[in-house]
């Protein structure tokens, strides 16, 4: 079950310029930062009230985020909703059909986390995150 | 500046709102609060609350609608972020002091909200609109 929307991935040139206007003009704290490698990023969660905003700079010119940025430039990536049990939520959305990137859950910056395809939701780009301390 | 309070709504722009409430419903069990209903600005919206914030799908019903435009130019997808403010007029002021263009506030498309329009060259890239709730 969706518990709400954890954080939204915005695609940046660099997370040294996005923190100039998403932390030091619009005051959100950083939370985190860190590289992950599988997904071809460096990224930095910041934080305003019950969300996130989730900065990413592509750091390999093959990656998914690299080619977003190539063809649409930086801008709103995905939308990742919470859920406490990443697996049950997976197996569902198998059950109902829904066409997904990855089907088990891996590991991110925001826990485990796993995407479904765009298609799903009509050019929308969903992420689930079951957050792990 | 602490003036942002909470993530209000992400707008999500449609072609055709009926069919993708129904897989955002279906796949997600994210509901739709009312029936879509047609706003006075020329877009039908369906809300679908998630916990803190809700996602907000909007189907222009003109061709010269930002939401068409945006479409022609880019396809169906996440068009804005909309972030709660406690005194837009004082939150603009802010910005403006910081050297980020944004729009004067105008009534917002939900009913009882005022808005601000951040650029996108300031914002990365992001539809960010300033939100107040009176």
């Amino acid at each position: 079950m969706i518990k709400k929307v954890h954080h939204v991935g915005i695609v940046v040139r660099s997370l040294e310029e996005g923190y100039r206007f998403y932390r030091d003009t619009l005051g959100l704290p950083l939370h985190k930062e860190a590289t992950v490698q599988e997904q071809g990023v460096k990224a930095a969660l910041l934080t305003l009230g019950d969300f996130e905003i989730e900065l990413l700079e592509p750091i390999d010119p093959q990656g998914g985020v690299a080619r977003f940025l190539e063809r649409r430039g930086e801008g709103l990536h995905h939308i990742c909703f919470e859920t406490d049990d990443i697996e049950a939520e997976l197996g569902g959305l198998r059950e109902r059909g829904v066409e997904l990137i990855d089907q088990k859950p891996r590991h991110g910056l925001a826990g485990l986390i796993c995407f479904l395809h765009p298609k799903a939701h009509r050019g929308v780009l969903v992420e689930l995150a079951q957050p792990v301390e | 500046m602490t003036l942002l309070k909470q993530l209000d709504h992400v707008v999500v722009a449609v072609r055709e709102l009926d069919e993708a409430a129904n897989a955002w419903e279906h796949n997600l069990g994210l509901k739709a609060e009312h029936a879509p209903q047609p706003a006075a600005s020329g877009v039908r919206l369906a809300s679908l609350p998630a916990g803190n914030a809700f996602v907000q799908l909007a189907q222009p019903l003109t061709a010269d609608h930002p939401l068409a435009a945006f479409m022609d130019e880019r396809g169906e997808g996440m068009f804005s972020l909309s972030i709660e403010v406690d005194d837009i007029e004082a939150t603009v002021a802010e910005l403006r002091g910081c050297g980020v263009q944004v729009s004067d506030s105008e009534a917002g498309m939900l009913e009882g909200t005022r808005i601000a329009r951040i650029s996108r060259q300031s914002a990365h890239g992001v539809e960010i609109h300033l939100l107040e709730r009176r």
